[in-house]
């Protein structure tokens, strides 16, 4: 007992610890969070006329086009992002854990490079790879005779998520690379050595050992993944801004228009709620199938 | 055991700094807020790095009226134009509007309703003749409830249609169209020669509404029209044929490919940039885009631009001598000033929007809001003196995005950026948007 106290601060200290971070969080996200869930109550355009409406904004939202069309952009989103971020980067791991492979570092430092960058110069950097005339994509497509593959990357509503999408995979893929080599260093080495002398290749060491071994990593990924991607705002903001017409608005950019172009923030604040619902709800049936196939 | 004890008291005084630093925040917004006190606060989106012409113009009156004025204080806070409108709407909402700053007319009824600026029409009246020396219909878009809120800068048109004369010689092309037929002749014509007919930006989803569709479907539905809509009177709807007419003829100008492919991808720098590079016979933006013109475009191109608006159009009923125009950003009061300062910033918005400061505008090469006495033997720009032209034969009719509802323009905008790549009819686009204003009329 005595020698665990000397270890464990006081309680107190543990608070006093949390305190400033605590704080910060409440009027960052909690205190905006419960105004947002009243105000989704209102007809309120801003400034001190607020009308009370009840659940009214829901029942337009439920019926909305617009916010159902922005959430299945979303799914689409976190689709392709839990394949591209969560696969590419458990690759990758994989492939930097291999004794061939050359400059780990480098690699390793390249790939996380991306997320260092802010969400804005991202958007920008992409929109002029997409640019239909000068873009270094269509550039590159041209030089080397591919000329009917030429898009209007950003123009075409069949194409125009798929590349919105790309960017934001190719940015993302470091963070998870970083928690995935973390996790392959707590995979204890005999486990590979053991099927090593018994034989085994290193991509059915892969399968059979890491590949479960980091199930909960997995799980944990996928989440981050899913709750990352029903936010995505300023990428898409930068590059499109939700268009043409509607076709690659998101949720969020969605809460945006209808608050600050449209001046409803009753109504804006409801899409936010109504997003936050849908996040909740995504995230609680991807944790129900990881549970699943545990037992 | 040194080093553990170390981190502890590190980690401890960084607690202690960040609830320091916390604290000291609300210390400093305190300050901050007696402070402005005595000072004007003042939000506008003036860059001088950016070289336009209204906003250089009116740097260089506030920097004379503060010369003059050393007793009173402004504190500026200057934000880019796009993040400006956002920061106001934001301060708007949560009731910290600035003392002075720019409302754009669609903001008007909103901030009005809300109680948030002054009327001004006493402020008119107590300069004398001041009111009249205002160009008709700049303040149009500032009215609201019976009064105006708001004091125009300037007030050209926003939409002009720049065209090189050189590239419409190389089509075969002699003289700008003047009927619609030949304009879409002439499109066609550029298009055989290999030349982009129209160069255009929509990324920002305003020029097709601001530049093309206010003065487009004026053309179709006459102003009687859009009073109605505007009123709420009569049975005038944007699903009647005249409306439906005006976005069909926009949408056979992306059918017959008038526009780059990347039009909604790109924004209106943009398709300014494609026009100077000599990649496209016209663009279609309003006045301020001739300052931008006259400082970056290559000497040939500048020489070979000539500005026309969209010719008239047969079987449509109303006057066809019209021009979408007439205010683009203006100053409000916010309406809890207290006395002492309301009298400072009446002084200074007079020095911003006198007929010295429309002057000076001018001389620079945008149309300010205000008439400009003996403006014939002024040296200004050539493209300035051919707008000049253009907008005194022509009648100005109302801007759509400054006077509609906000929530009606942005769904008329994403349909236009629709209609253009053919994922909506003409008629669809016209039903959604008559549904959001019965939506909004209710």
């Amino acid at each position: 007992m005595k020698a665990k106290n000397a270890i464990r601060p006081s309680n107190l200290k543990i608070y006093m610890y949390l305190l400033p971070g605590l704080l910060i969080y409440t009027f960052v996200v909690l205190v905006p969070l419960f105004m947002a869930a009243r105000y989704s109550l209102f007809e309120w355009s801003g400034g001190p006329n607020m009308t009370f409406v009840g659940l009214q904004n829901f029942a337009t939202l439920m019926q909305d086009q617009v916010f159902w069309k922005a959430f299945g952009n979303n799914l689409f989103i976190i689709v392709l992002s839990v394949i591209g971020q969560v696969g590419i980067a458990f690759l990758i791991s994989v492939l930097l854990t291999r004794s061939w492979v050359k400059w780990k570092q480098f690699h390793r430092t390249v790939i996380f490079i991306p997320n260092v960058l802010a969400a804005v110069v991202i958007g920008f950097l992409w929109s002029m790879v997409y640019n239909h005339d000068y873009g270094l994509l269509n550039n590159v497509l041209s030089s080397i005779g591919l000329e009917s593959w030429i898009q209007p990357w950003l123009d075409d509503p069949d194409i125009v998520m798929g590349s919105v999408t790309a960017p934001l995979i190719w940015q993302f893929i470091g963070f998870y690379l970083i928690i995935f080599m973390a996790a392959m260093q707590n995979i204890p080495e005999e486990l590979y050595e053991a099927a090593k002398i018994d034989g085994a290749s290193a991509w059915r060491q892969t399968w059979y050992i890491t590949f479960p071994m980091l199930k909960n990593t997995f799980k944990v990924t996928i989440m981050l993944c899913i709750a990352g991607n029903m936010k995505v705002f300023d990428h898409i903001f930068v590059m499109t801004g939700g268009g043409p017409g509607n076709s690659s608005t998101v949720m969020a950019q969605y809460a945006y228009d209808v608050s600050f172009n449209r001046f409803e923030l009753g109504y804006g604040s409801a899409v936010s709620v109504g997003m936050l619902v849908l996040s909740l709800g995504l995230i609680f049936i991807s944790q129900l199938i990881g549970r699943e196939k545990k037992s | 055991m040194k080093t553990s004890s170390m981190y502890k008291t590190l980690a401890l005084l960084l607690a202690i700094l960040t609830l320091g630093v916390l604290s000291a925040c609300g210390g400093d917004n305190n300050e901050g807020a007696t402070d402005d006190a005595s000072a004007i606060s003042m939000m506008h989106y003036y860059n001088k790095e950016l070289n336009e012409p209204a906003p250089t113009a009116q740097l260089e009156k506030l920097a004379e009226f503060k010369g003059e004025n050393s007793d009173i204080k402004i504190d500026e806070e200057i934000q880019s134009h796009d993040n400006y409108e956002t920061k106001i709407k934001t301060l708007a909402a949560g009731n910290e509007l600035p003392d002075v700053f720019l409302i754009k007319g669609s903001m008007t009824q909103t901030f009005a309703d809300n109680g948030q600026i002054l009327p001004l029409d006493d402020f008119l009246n107590e300069k004398d003749g001041w009111k009249d020396q205002f160009v008709e219909g700049t303040m149009t878009p500032y009215e609201a409830n019976g009064n105006v809120y708001g004091i125009p800068i300037s007030g050209g048109a926003t939409h002009l249609i720049y065209y090189n004369k050189d590239l419409f010689a190389q089509a075969g092309i002699n003289e700008f169209p003047t009927t619609w037929d030949e304009f879409t002749t002439a499109i066609d014509k550029l298009n055989d020669a290999g030349i982009t007919p129209i160069a255009l930006g929509n990324k920002g989803k305003w020029v097709m509404n601001s530049s093309y569709l206010s003065t487009l479907a004026n053309r179709f539905t006459g102003s009687e029209w859009f009073q109605n809509i505007m009123n709420q009177e009569g049975d005038a709807k944007f699903t009647d044929q005249q409306f439906v007419d005006a976005l069909s003829a926009i949408y056979q100008l992306a059918q017959q490919d008038a526009f780059n492919a990347n039009m909604n991808s790109i924004d209106n720098s943009e398709q300014q940039a494609m026009y100077m590079n000599g990649k496209a016979a016209m663009f279609i933006e309003g006045d301020w885009a001739a300052g931008t013109l006259t400082s970056d475009a290559p000497e040939d191109i500048l020489a070979a631009t000539e500005i026309a608006i969209f010719p008239a159009i047969e079987g449509a009923a109303d006057e066809q001598n019209t021009v979408s125009g007439g205010g683009g950003w203006a100053y409000a009061i916010n309406a809890d000033v207290s006395e002492e300062k309301l009298a400072q910033i009446k002084e200074m918005i007079y020095h911003l929007t006198n007929q010295d400061a429309g002057k000076l505008i001018l001389s620079k090469g945008q149309i300010p809001a205000i008439t400009v006495p003996g403006k014939e033997d002024m040296d200004i720009p050539v493209l300035t003196k051919k707008i000049l032209n253009i907008v005194e034969n022509n009648k100005y009719v109302p801007i759509y995005d400054t006077v509609l509802a906000p929530s009606i323009i942005e769904v008329m905008n994403s349909n236009l950026q629709n209609m253009l790549i053919d994922q909506v009819s003409p008629e669809d686009a016209a039903k959604a948007i008559q549904q959001e204003y019965e939506r909004k009329s209710k």
